[in-house]
């Protein structure tokens, strides 16, 4: 009955096996990440000296910053804050039931499960960019498409964050709800959304501080807000307008950054 | 297997059988009649079918063969009875299963969900739903938590709390599946003799699976022993002699064994389970 004896020998022969699978793994990694480098040309240094200058001569035109236009660039701002702000509402109001759809614990059906699944990954893999291009052309220009954009791109990634936090939701009151005579849509309401809303509220928010850093480039194809400036002093080649700029874009993202840190800190 | 001789009995199960996928054999064509105001305890080893038997009793786990037959609402063969039946048959569970997230109130209210339709359930409780939860929470001596997140309760408070939750239903049977499981001694005694207490008071049959004998044999009025998929025993308490519970504990307890031996043979290759090996070595020694 001893079949079951480890020895000392064991331990070590498992030690040293596990540590060389290690670094088997760490050499692998390396490889990979050094010939993705080589190929897009990060490991030719020729270029990269040839480029240098031009982004010295460059940064110096940018100096120092010009905000003599200030005072016109804050309503495109608040344009870009209230497209962030309704295209996330739109995105979280749409993502809600999809994520019940796409979840694998809730979803009707297997065949409505994988629907649901390639609708956000289909939403998720177009950028909000060509979006809003496309969005520019249908309704014009201004912050509607912008708005329209953000929120459609936004499902693909809300709605999947939303459906994994249903899929990781704890089963107990679930079947405690069903035992209690509790309806299917009973149980979803009652059972499985208060255990996910903090995880929807994080994720609500921090798609929100991301939607702003979105939306201040969508301006750049016609969709509104503070990147339309931004685009417009790149054009006449106003380049310490353009650093004041992006100054001012630095300064409200690191606002915004703050502001959902603290929000989503509340709905732990 | 048929001992009453009362009328009609409040709930019963003909030739239930429970297959799990994969084919493992939870519960043998079992008949039982379950009699009003009954405390019966399922005994048996972690195993054995209590489990299966009295979640299938309101269909948690769906029966392969046979039927459950609820004196009220007759056969559970249809979503319908099937939820009138579950909201007068309240459950306990070993873990509580509470919403930790929610306050002890917001908690007993779920109990009260099977009487209200959907749309209703979008809107605030009706008043005398949150007196009558409040008044639960009283029974079990849990009044001034009403209002506290069940996270910030302790063990035995929140199986309180999961009491309290299934007599917000105003159950007429009250399934127990292991509820003093993951209790210490004291608090599972009294967790016991006040459900047994409520029950009487209340005249709620209950049925409660335990795997001390201690317990079962102190509360209950009527012990059902299980081993290996089948019922073993049936009779009250003070029938129970050694040679049944031989009947109910050796019975699986050697394929138990045989188990975790061929399993840690098994794992031997993987040094993380030593200190577990070397525990089991010695037991094995001795």
């Amino acid at each position: 009955m001893n079949t079951y004896l480890i020895t000392q020998t064991d331990v070590l022969q498992s030690y040293s096996k596990n540590w060389k699978r290690k670094t088997l793994q760490v050499v692998t990694l390396l490889v990979i990440v050094l010939l993705a480098a080589w190929y897009v040309n990060v490991l030719n240094f020729e270029i990269l000296a040839n480029g240098l200058p031009a982004i010295g001569t460059l940064a110096g035109e940018s100096f120092p910053p010009d905000f003599t236009n200030l005072q016109n660039w804050f309503s495109p701002l608040l344009d870009t804050l209230a497209m962030s702000i309704a295209g996330t509402a739109i995105a979280v109001i749409f993502s809600v039931p999809m994520a019940f759809l796409a979840a694998r614990n809730t979803s009707p059906h297997g065949v409505i499960f994988q629907l649901a699944r390639i609708v956000l990954n289909a939403l998720r893999s177009v950028p909000e960019l060509i979006m809003g291009i496309i969005f520019v052309a249908a309704v014009g220009f201004g912050a509607l498409p912008g708005v329209l954009a953000l929120a459609l791109h936004s499902i693909g990634m809300v709605g999947k964050f939303f459906a994994e936090a249903i899929e990781h939701v704890d089963d107990a009151p679930v079947e405690a709800a069903r035992a209690a005579g509790a309806s299917p849509m009973q149980v979803l309401y009652h059972a499985i959304l208060p255990q996910v809303m903090p995880q929807f509220a994080d994720v609500a928010i921090y798609r929100w501080e991301y939607n702003f850093r979105a939306s201040t480039i969508m301006g750049m194809v016609g969709a509104g807000g503070i990147g339309f400036e931004l685009m417009g002093s790149l054009r006449i080649m106003q380049y310490q307008e353009v650093l004041a700029i992006l100054l001012v874009i630095l300064l409200m993202v690191t606002l915004v950054d703050a502001l959902s840190g603290l929000l989503r800190k509340k709905f732990k | 297997m048929t001992l009453s001789h009362s009328p009609q009995p409040i709930l019963s199960t003909d030739d239930l059988g429970i297959i799990y996928p994969g084919g493992i054999e939870a519960l043998r064509a079992t008949s039982i009649n379950f009699q009003r105001g009954e405390f019966t305890v399922l005994l048996g080893l972690s195993g054995a079918g209590k489990s299966s038997l009295l979640r299938s009793l309101n269909h948690l786990v769906k029966p392969t063969s046979g039927k459950v037959i609820s004196a009220e609402f007759g056969i559970l063969d249809n979503q319908g009875i099937l939820r009138r039946h579950r909201r007068k048959t309240a459950m306990v569970f070993q873990h509580h299963q509470l919403i930790l997230r929610h306050t002890a109130l917001q908690n007993v209210l779920m109990g009260r969900l099977g009487y209200h339709s959907f749309w209703r359930s979008l809107l605030p409780p009706p008043k005398t739903d949150l007196e009558l939860a409040l008044h639960c929470l009283d029974r079990v001596g849990l009044a001034d938590k009403a209002l506290v997140r069940v996270d910030q309760l302790s063990g035995g408070q929140q199986q309180r709390v999961g009491i309290a939750r299934a007599l917000a239903q105003q159950p007429s049977i009250i399934l127990a599946d292991e509820p003093v499981a993951s209790l210490d001694p004291s608090t599972s005694e009294k967790i016991l003799s006040q459900l047994k207490q409520i029950c009487a008071e209340d005249g709620i049959t209950s049925i409660v699976s335990l795997h001390q004998l201690e317990y079962a044999k102190r509360f209950a009025d009527r012990i059902i022993g299980l081993a290996q998929a089948q019922v073993v025993f049936d009779a009250a308490p003070q029938e129970l002699d050694d040679k049944q519970l031989k009947l109910i504990y050796q019975q699986s307890a050697n394929p138990k064994r045989k188990d975790k031996q061929t399993a840690d043979t098994q794992s031997n290759s993987s040094y993380q389970h030593l200190p577990t090996k070397t525990a089991t070595q010695l037991e094995i020694a001795k």
